[in-house]
């Protein structure tokens, strides 16, 4: 009852909304009457396909590396280490079904769903994946309970992860500009996978929703949507900047420089959606309008995060000032204005940037 | 006559309409001198005034290049080490070096040299979210000392340090200003320098100790 307090109950509360979200698009995209030939079809998918199947496995591999890195991870906290004199003492069976316990009540939605597919593939005598999977699943149950093990009979050894994390800092350094996305993938990686989810979906959205032939202007009317998605990735920054980034005021950069470093920051946050892009139109749209997706969204991005540089703007204002800017900005694209959007878009940003940066104070509620 | 190594003038800070720092003039020549004041006086304050890290009114200039009119060159003129140094939790010690380095220059000593003296070289490459104050400490205050700047000021240099480490930090601001002709400003409730001038924050003022400079 206790280790599912501190292992099983708080690895599902900590991945309530990606938990949610997986369960939506497995339940909740499709009517009710149509639910069972939906996963029946997913599952005689993938059960009949190779490459489908491989895929299926490397994203429950993925899921058992989240598993087996929670548990690691809780076994490494502070708070832990009396873990290590009751868990620690165990041997034998004992010891084994402990961690068994662990990992299975953690695992087990993969468990379930290849619980059913192996079921399917030998009914419809695809022998060769439902053993594949039962090999996998195997592997996937047993092979942590070992890493578990070691960290138990190791307290204060650094992780294999931990010590490549370490090779790779004495290799490279990380630049300036890309801090903001080191910050999201360190502590806001759900935010930041959840952004990502959406504005994938609305990049499958509008390419299926545009009538045939391919229209630019309803593309860019999407792709506004993408960046709205982004408004609290762009609102959080300024909250990084000012919390942890406030020594970069003495650096002795041109203003240029530092505007630079924030577009090509915000062109890489966005480079999923480029890409995702280029390849969903690349049959329709020619470069100079993979070039106008590109610099329309870094524009946009870029003045939304120059408008922080105006303290008084707290959320709300913030976020009404998007919306005008989106509003202005869509009649703008229904009058073919693209490319004047993006300049007057460029222009706004960099004079508010270079009027205010060094006017700039943090608010003194968000710094105390 | 040498222009002074910092000039504030007509500096006027406030927070909404309350006025926490008043200078009319103050001008300091090359020395090392020491900030005074009780807690919430606004040494700290004062400090990144100086620096110009924060907005204020009037004139702030450094070896007579203003911070308004030429922020950049400003900025090469002068370091400063916060009290309590935040950095981003996943940057390494050696990312922190690297980007002052790369921002600031090298400086006029090899500050590989100062990081083996201190003892930082032992956990460089570990992200700072796994540093103590005292480790955290030590690495913000290799930092003031990349570049070639002309003032240097220290907030509260010696809170979490070991004993050890205190007189190392002396020997190096001793260092810095008979060597490279460094002028200090160190806010702290432990004398730094035996030489050094005692200045107060008093009245919203900067002040000598022992009356107006």
């Amino acid at each position: 009852m206790a280790l599912s307090k501190i292992f099983t109950g708080r690895f599902y509360a900590r991945n309530a909304v990606i938990f949610f979200l997986v369960f939506y698009f497995f339940f909740g995209i499709v009517p009710g009457n149509m639910l069972l030939s939906y996963h029946l079809t997913l599952i005689r998918g993938f059960t009949g396909s190779p490459d489908f199947l491989c895929l299926v496995l490397l994203g429950w591999a993925v899921y058992n590396a989240k598993c087996t890195l929670f548990v690691l991870k809780t076994l490494s906290a502070r708070e832990s280490l009396y873990l290590y004199s009751t868990l620690g003492v165990q041997d034998g069976m004992n010891k084994w079904s402990t961690w068994f316990r662990i990992h299975f009540s953690l695992y087990l939605p993969a468990l379930v769903y290849s619980g059913l597919a192996v079921w399917i593939a030998l009914k419809d005598r695809h022998i060769g994946a439902a053993v594949t999977i039962i090999l996998f699943q195997l592997l996937m149950s047993v092979v942590p309970l070992f890493s578990y093990d070691r960290k138990i009979k190791n307290p204060g050894t650094t992780s294999l992860f931990i010590r490549w994390q370490q090779k790779l800092n004495r290799l490279f350094t990380k630049p300036l500009w890309a801090y903001y996305l080191y910050e999201l993938l360190n502590n806001g990686s759900r935010s930041l996978f959840i952004t990502k989810g959406v504005t994938g979906l609305i990049i499958i959205a509008t390419y299926s929703l545009m009538e045939q032939p391919y229209e630019l202007r309803f593309m860019l009317v999407g792709l506004l949507l993408v960046l709205l998605a982004h408004t609290v990735l762009v609102f959080n920054h300024r909250q990084f900047d000012d919390l942890k980034l406030s020594m970069s005021i003495q650096f002795p950069l041109p203003l240029w420089k530092r505007y630079v470093q924030t577009s090509l920051g915000y062109f890489v946050l966005l480079l999923p959606e480029f890409i995702f892009l280029i390849v969903r139109t690349i049959q329709v749209a020619g470069p100079l309008d993979q070039l106008l997706f590109i610099c329309l969204s870094v524009s946009m991005l870029v003045m939304w995060r120059m408008l922080l540089y105006f303290p008084r703007l707290d959320q709300d204002k913030y976020f009404r000032w998007v919306l005008i800017s989106v509003v202005v900005s869509l009649f703008m694209i229904l009058s073919y204005l693209y490319w004047y959007l993006v300049i007057a878009l460029q222009a706004l940003a960099y004079v508010i940037f270079s009027m205010r940066y060094y006017k700039y104070e943090p608010p003194l509620a968000e710094v105390q | 006559m040498s222009a002074p190594v910092l000039r504030l003038k007509n500096v006027i800070k406030a927070y909404e309409d309350h006025v926490v720092l008043n200078i009319p003039d103050l001008q300091l020549d090359y020395g090392t001198y020491w900030l005074l004041g009780g807690n919430g006086t606004g040494k700290t304050t004062s400090m990144k005034v100086m620096a110009a890290l924060i907005p204020s009114e009037g004139e702030i200039s450094v070896e007579n290049v203003q911070a308004k009119q030429q922020p950049v060159h400003f900025r090469r003129l002068v370091n400063y080490a916060e009290a309590e140094p935040v950095y981003p939790g996943f940057l390494t010690g050696k990312d922190l070096v690297s980007l002052y380095l790369k921002t600031k220059g090298k400086g006029y000593k090899d500050l590989e040299q100062i990081i083996q003296l201190l003892g930082i070289h032992e956990f460089i490459h570990r992200p700072v979210s796994g540093y103590s104050s005292g480790m955290l400490k030590k690495l913000s205050l290799v930092l003031a000392f990349t570049g070639t700047p002309r003032l240097i000021l220290l907030d509260e240099p010696l809170i979490t340090l070991d004993v050890q480490t205190v007189p190392l930090i002396n020997n190096l601001v001793e260092e810095f200003h008979t060597k490279y002709g460094v002028t200090f400003i160190i806010s702290s409730h432990q004398p730094v320098s035996g030489s050094s001038i005692r200045l107060q924050v008093q009245d919203k003022n900067i002040v000598a100790a022992h009356g107006v400079i």
